[in-house]
Order: C-alpha cells, then structure tokens, then sequence
C-alpha cells in the first residue's frame, strides 16, 4: 500500500477511535439511574456542639483549600467545622455508583458548604476530596437567613492543614476506627493529588459533579467517586458560618442506591 | 559491511541508547508536571523517547523494549497506583508503536507519521490501563464515566508528543549508529 494511503488510513482511524470513545461515554451517561435510594445507614441529628472545629475560612488538605469556591484561606470567613462519618461507599454494581445524602437544617443563619473526604482501608487515611476551585470543583453550599457571625465557644483550632487527626461527630464513632480514637487521619501527599476522583452532584447521570449553591434548607444530594481508587468510606465535612444558635441542628441520612 | 546477525538483533550500544530512552520515558513521566487537568496529558512528554528509540535504531522490538524497560522502572521505582503491572501498559505501548513503525518504514521522520505513532501508543497504554484496573478492582461502570476525555486527551497529546518526536527525528536522522554508516558504505561500493 502506498505510503499517503496508509497514513489516510491511520489518520481516519484516529478519528473514528475520537467518536467511539465519546459515543461509549455519551451511551454510558444516558442511561436512567435508578431510583431506589436504598436504606438508611446513617441517620443522625448533629448540633451546635458538634461543630468542634474553627473558625477557619479552609479545609484540611496538602495546603489550605477554601471552603467556598474562590475564598480567601487567611481570610475572615469564620466557619466553624464538623466530620460526619457517612459509613458507606459507593455501589460498584449500581448504574451510577453513588451515595445519596439527605439533609435538613433548623438554625441556619448564614452558610453551610458540604464537602467530602475519601477513605481506603489500606491507605490508612483521607487521601481524596473533592475540588473547590477551577475545572472539575464540584461543592454544595446552602445559605439560609444570613446573620453576623457569632463565636463559638467549645470549638477549637485544628492541630495543621495536613497529616492530622479529625474526629468525627457521629455519635456512634468513626466506622474505620484504625486508631482507636474515632478520628481519621488526613494524608495528603502534595498540593495538586487526590482531587479528581471524589465529586459532589445533584444529579447521578452526571457523576463528575457541580457546584451547587441553595437556598433549601432540605435537600439532596450525592457522592461518589471515578477512577481507579476504590473508597471504602466517605467523611463529610460540614463548615457553618453565620449566627449559630442553640437552635442549630443538622440532620443527616446516608443511603446507597442501587 | 552488517551480518545478517547485526541487522536482525540489537547490538550493545543500540541496546545502551534504547534504555537511556527508556530512563528517560520514566524521568518524564515521574518528575513531569503540568497544570493540565487532564488524564493522559502527560503523553506529550513520554512518547518521544520511544518514537526517537525506534527511528533511531531501526530495529523491530526497540519500542516493545523500551516500553518494558520504562514499566519496570515506573512500576518498581515510580509511585504507580497498579505497581508492576504498569509494565504490562508500557510494553502494549511499545509494541503498538513497532508494529505501525514497521507499516510506516522509512518515514518515521514525517510528523504526521510520528503522531499517528504517539496517539495509537497512548491510546494503546489507556486501553491496557483500563483493563487491568476494571479486572483488578473496580466496575467498569465508574472506568467508562470519563472514557470520552480521557480516550481524547490520550489520542490528541499522544500525538502531539509524536509530532514533537517527529520533528526532532528529522533533525537528528543524519546522526547514525556505526553499522547503519558501515551498511551504506558497503551499499556504496556494491554500486
């Protein structure tokens, strides 16, 4: 075969491999997720008390991230902060492997961002989350009766922004108790690793997630992880920022979807 | 003038260049960073020691070697996720770009040619990547969410990375190996 004929037909062969590869995603994505939301395995009542941490205007990670999208980490976004144990993972047999959150909110008079962190046994520590900022963030953020920020007096600062231990608020302790001190260790390798695989999404068909703000003081929303990087557990942080009073409640459930 | 043995196997100093390429596949893909978010991005880098490897020692099973060479490296020494069977992803890619070398004989210093290498290499190194991963852990219901970005992205910088060789191939083709020079002298005076 002459040469401009093998390379035409190279070259047409990259194409069609550029069209099946979308076509295999486009056909993966459209399909109807189901809607059986599974059985509660968390469904817990936090309070102001359980806000242990902050004020803080970031998350634990290789460096400070913030927690809101484009925030100033040094900045005077006093949110105060808890970890919620969801004690689930995703359903690697469901259409849209995920985990359905619900939440409701009394109390709220500012904002709570939701973000989640990722587990695996082996890797003995929270190595994943979602990302806050630029291309791939995903986040949910419900802002309900914005009010001056008040000082939480229990809370306290977090010992670093890496290689530290959080406790979790769940009365029932953390499900991977590796410690013995109901506390996850966060171990983050560098700035830039272990954003890409856990997301936060409104909707299962679109896994790789969003940011999300609210004004619902109840509602739902979804975790989950992609790639290679099996979770065994997923650890929601909580930041509420605003006026909290000792009316402030958060209820959440936890459910995996089939 | 070349034996019929120094034409069909590698000889030492071929061997030499092809695992300094094969150092260099793994210093590129361990110690390369880029702000791109993008999954196979980093092929822009990796697939210009094995193209250079090939063109240069023109020998059938330089790219297979280089690619298992570099998945040794990377598996061993790197911090790959899937450890040694990176090894298995390297030679696919090896092998892949020696079969569409041996097509394309003597003209891998087109660049249209060295991107038609790097993008079937690096799509060849995704396809291996994704079945040993859905095999070792995970369903491949969560691999085929971003299969369309990441097959692109593996196609396009896989080719881009080749084009890069490609161009490099050309400037560089005159520097040749000493039996390559003995062969064309021999040739010479046949004539």
């Amino acid at each position: 075969m002459q040469f401009k004929y093998k390379l035409a037909a190279a070259l047409a062969a990259f194409a069609l491999l550029i069209v099946a590869v979308w076509a295999v995603q486009w056909a993966y994505l459209n399909r109807e997720a189901s809607s059986d939301s599974g059985n509660y395995i968390l469904d817990e009542t936090f309070a102001t008390q359980d806000l242990i941490y902050g004020p803080q205007a970031w998350v634990p990670y290789a460096s400070k991230m913030p927690i809101v999208p484009g925030g100033d980490v040094d900045g005077d976004d006093d949110f105060y902060v808890m970890f919620v144990d969801l004690n689930a993972t995703s359903n690697l047999n469901s259409t849209f492997p995920r985990v359905q959150v619900k939440y409701s909110f009394t109390g709220l008079n500012g904002m709570a961002a939701f973000h989640v962190y990722g587990y695996i046994q082996e890797n003995s520590g929270l190595s994943w989350t979602n990302r806050v900022d630029g291309d791939g963030a995903s986040g949910y953020y419900v802002t309900s009766n914005p009010q001056a920020v008040s000082t939480l007096a229990g809370a306290q600062a977090m010992e670093g922004i890496n290689n530290i231990f959080v406790q979790v608020a769940n009365h029932a302790g953390a499900a991977f108790n590796g410690y013995g001190n109901d506390t996850y260790f966060m171990k983050f390798s560098k700035v830039g690793g272990g954003l890409n695989s856990l997301h936060i999404t409104t909707d299962p068909r679109v896994p790789t997630g969003q940011v999300t703000n609210t004004g619902n003081v109840t509602g739902t929303f979804f975790v989950n992880f992609t790639g290679d990087r099996v979770q065994d557990d997923f650890i929601l942080l909580v930041a509420v920022n605003g006026q909290i009073g000792s009316d402030f409640q958060l209820n959440l459930k936890s459910s995996v979807p089939d | 003038m070349r034996t019929l043995k120094q034409k069909k196997y590698f000889l030492v100093y071929e061997v030499a260049f092809v695992s300094l390429m094969a150092a260099l596949v793994y210093v590129f893909k361990t110690f390369f960073r880029t702000p791109i978010q993008l999954p196979g991005h980093t092929a822009i880098f990796w697939v210009i020691p094995f193209i250079i490897g090939i063109g240069l020692t023109r020998k059938f099973g330089a790219g297979t070697y280089i690619g298992v060479l570099s998945g040794l490296l990377i598996g061993f020494v790197g911090m790959a996720d899937t450890g040694p069977f990176k090894v298995f992803e390297y030679t696919a890619m090896g092998l892949t770009m020696d079969v569409l070398a041996l097509a394309f004989r003597g003209h891998l210093t087109n660049p249209l040619v060295g991107f038609v290498l790097g993008a079937f290499g690096s799509f060849s190194k995704m396809i291996v990547n994704y079945s040993i991963t859905s095999a070792l852990s995970v369903n491949a219901n969560i691999l085929l969410v971003g299969i369309g970005i990441a097959g692109a992205s593996h196609l396009i910088f896989g080719g881009a990375g080749g084009i890069i060789a490609g161009i490099i191939l050309n400037r560089i083709s005159h520097f040749q190996f000493p039996n390559h020079i003995e062969n064309e002298k021999s040739s010479k005076n046949r004539k």
